[in-house]
């Protein structure tokens, strides 16, 4: 019981009016000249014993209600079958545009539109997951933390409806996407799961840093990477040797770079929303690792319960004090 | 007191030792109706009352004179429970004081007073006398006494009663137990005592059917609670009718004959009494 607390521990002070039953009754007396003329009663002594305790508990639920008896947040340990993911979701300007490179019209979906809407199911179809969302543009945003609430999650994944912003600045995004697991306890997979159309060139520093976090904080990298219909895969050779650089081919670059990070790391390429879904679907079967994770359960106000008793009690010491019998 | 005092005829008929007349029969040889004896001349020098007759047949030649049971007085004490159980019936016996004393003042007879309490304490002392006042007065600070004291001192009254054999009322409730009676009773051998229980049907038989009752002892403080139904206040008047069996056993034992009386004073309770008994 030591996850009880009080609000007002002062109001426990009281609690010695306990000892009032013991001594007092709350019954009119009637002096009578002599007790030994009255027969002995099993039931009244009982009755009687019953009476004392019920003030008693009405007294001690009263001031427990008045020092405001709370049972203090709690964390329940609970195993699942999951993951905890992050997802970083690539918010620059072509992510608003469809799987051709256009401005959606009204058949089409943006790629945006149809990450959120695949994503969605995705929380859905993995109910244990602990799962946080960041997106990232110029800079990265930080939309969630690690959370098994449901409706946050979805509500963060609509958030990025918004109109998207500029630039790709992939580094920095997988650096706070990185830095959503500091201070978890490893357990279960961890996965960051990149959701992008494009990828930008990493410079040297960063990815020294880079290569220190995922080593660090043991990471599988999922990477859906959104394809635009005549833009080069992940996987294109260049066919010059000219273009064989990081600025002429960022995709190539960072999938080299990731596939040297000797971390878990699958890239999937999507040209269209089923495409997508098949990938999502794969990531799902794949990443189903016992899960230790603690879940928070608020603080509970006890104070009215206790109220309610205390009432509960002070209707049945009214109903004795009615059924007490008056002398002539 | 707004209404007239009632009063009971009692009578003993024992003789009593008292040397002044009165109207109880006595031992004393003196001016009655009941001819007694005849005496030497010498041992009773009153010439009127010489027997010729007895003095002619008598072989030693002597003047026989007639000697006649003379009536004496007697004393009435009235000796009260002033015990806080006792409470209830205080007015009751307020008006009994009253009426025994008018009674007792009828008849020519001494009356005193008695209340042992705790202790002995001087205001309930009542020494025998002819007047009316000062019982009046006694009788109005009884009915209106309160004590939470308990009737230790009853043993002790013995000493504070005449030599001689005296009628005493002993008022109480005896609420205590038959070892203390006893030992109330033992001193008290040697005069006329009328035992009066003196109860309160509040206390038994009215007692309600249902409910809850609560009742504080009234010496001890002690409380008790009782759910009150028909078998159990069954059970307390047969336990009253009980305790009426076992005190009047333990008076016979000591050859008094108790008057149990319930709630208010009613002279004709006391009258039957004294028809039926030979003190």
């Amino acid at each position: 019981m030591n996850n009880l607390a009080f609000e007002t521990p002062w109001a426990l002070m009281g609690l010695i009016l306990l000892l009032v039953p013991i001594f007092r009754s709350n019954m009119r007396a009637t002096t009578y000249p002599w007790l030994d003329m009255l027969p002995n009663d099993p039931w009244s002594e009982l009755l009687n014993l019953l009476i004392r305790l019920l003030s008693m508990a009405a007294l001690a639920a009263l001031f427990l209600g008045l020092s405001g008896i709370h049972l203090k947040e709690q964390q329940v340990e609970r195993i699942g079958r999951g993951a905890h993911i992050v997802m970083l979701l690539d918010r620059s300007n072509s992510m608003d545009n469809s799987f051709a490179g256009r401005a959606p019209d009204s058949n089409e979906q943006s790629k945006a539109d149809a990450a959120r809407r695949l994503l969605s199911q995705f929380v859905d179809q993995r109910p244990q997951d602990l799962i946080g969302v960041a997106t990232y543009s110029t800079s990265p945003l930080f939309v969630i933390p690690l959370t098994d609430n449901r409706a946050a999650i979805h509500a963060a994944i609509e958030a990025t409806n918004a109109p998207a912003l500029a630039y790709t600045n992939i580094s920095k995004g997988l650096g706070m996407a990185l830095s959503f697991f500091d201070h978890q306890p490893i357990s279960g997979s961890r996965i960051i799961l990149l959701v992008s159309d494009g990828a930008a060139v990493i410079d040297p520093d960063s990815e020294a840093a880079l290569r220190v976090l995922f080593k660090q904080q043991q990471v599988r990298l999922y990477w859906l990477f959104l394809r635009t219909d005549n833009s080069p895969g992940i996987l294109a050779e260049p066919e010059h040797p000219r273009d064989d650089n990081a600025q002429a081919m960022p995709e190539l670059y960072l999938h080299r770079f990731f596939s040297s990070l000797k971390i878990p790391y699958h890239a999937y390429e999507a040209e269209n929303p089923d495409a997508m879904q098949k990938a999502i679907a794969d990531i799902d079967r794949l990443e189903k690792l016992p899960l230790h994770y603690r879940q928070a359960i608020p603080k509970q106000d006890l104070s009215g319960a206790f109220y309610g008793w205390a009432s509960f009690f002070m209707l049945l010491l009214v109903g004795v004090k009615i059924c007490e019998a008056r002398t002539a | 007191m707004s209404h007239a005092i009632t009063t009971f005829q009692y009578h003993l008929t024992h003789p009593g030792y008292s040397v002044f007349p009165g109207a109880h029969p006595g031992q004393m040889a003196g001016s009655g109706h009941l001819f007694k004896r005849h005496q030497l001349l010498l041992a009773s020098p009153d010439p009127r009352r010489i027997d010729l007759r007895a003095s002619l047949l008598d072989p030693f030649q002597q003047y026989r004179v007639r000697v006649f049971q003379q009536h004496s007085k007697l004393t009435v004490y009235v000796v009260a429970d002033m015990s806080a159980s006792m409470h209830g019936q205080l007015p009751a016996v307020s008006e009994f004081v009253l009426s025994a004393a008018q009674s007792a003042v009828q008849m020519g007879d001494s009356f005193g007073f008695i209340g042992g309490g705790r202790r002995l304490e001087h205001r309930w002392l009542l020494p025998a006398g002819n007047t009316l006042q000062p019982v009046r007065e006694l009788a109005d600070r009884l009915a209106r006494f309160r004590t939470e004291n308990s009737a230790e001192s009853l043993p002790k009254i013995a000493p504070l009663l005449p030599n001689k054999r005296c009628l005493v009322f002993l008022v109480s409730d005896y609420h205590f137990s038959l070892v203390q009676l006893q030992t109330i009773l033992q001193p008290l051998t040697s005069h006329a005592v009328v035992p009066m229980v003196w109860w309160n049907t509040a206390e038994y038989s009215s007692l309600p059917d249902w409910g809850l009752l609560r009742f504080k002892d009234a010496e001890s403080r002690h409380s008790k609670t009782l759910l009150m139904r028909p078998a159990l206040k069954q059970r307390i008047i047969h336990a009253y009718a009980n305790r009426r069996a076992q005190l009047r056993q333990g008076f016979r034992a000591f050859g008094m004959e108790p008057l149990f009386l319930t709630d208010g004073y009613r002279a004709e309770t006391v009258n039957n009494y004294f028809q039926r008994q030979a003190l």
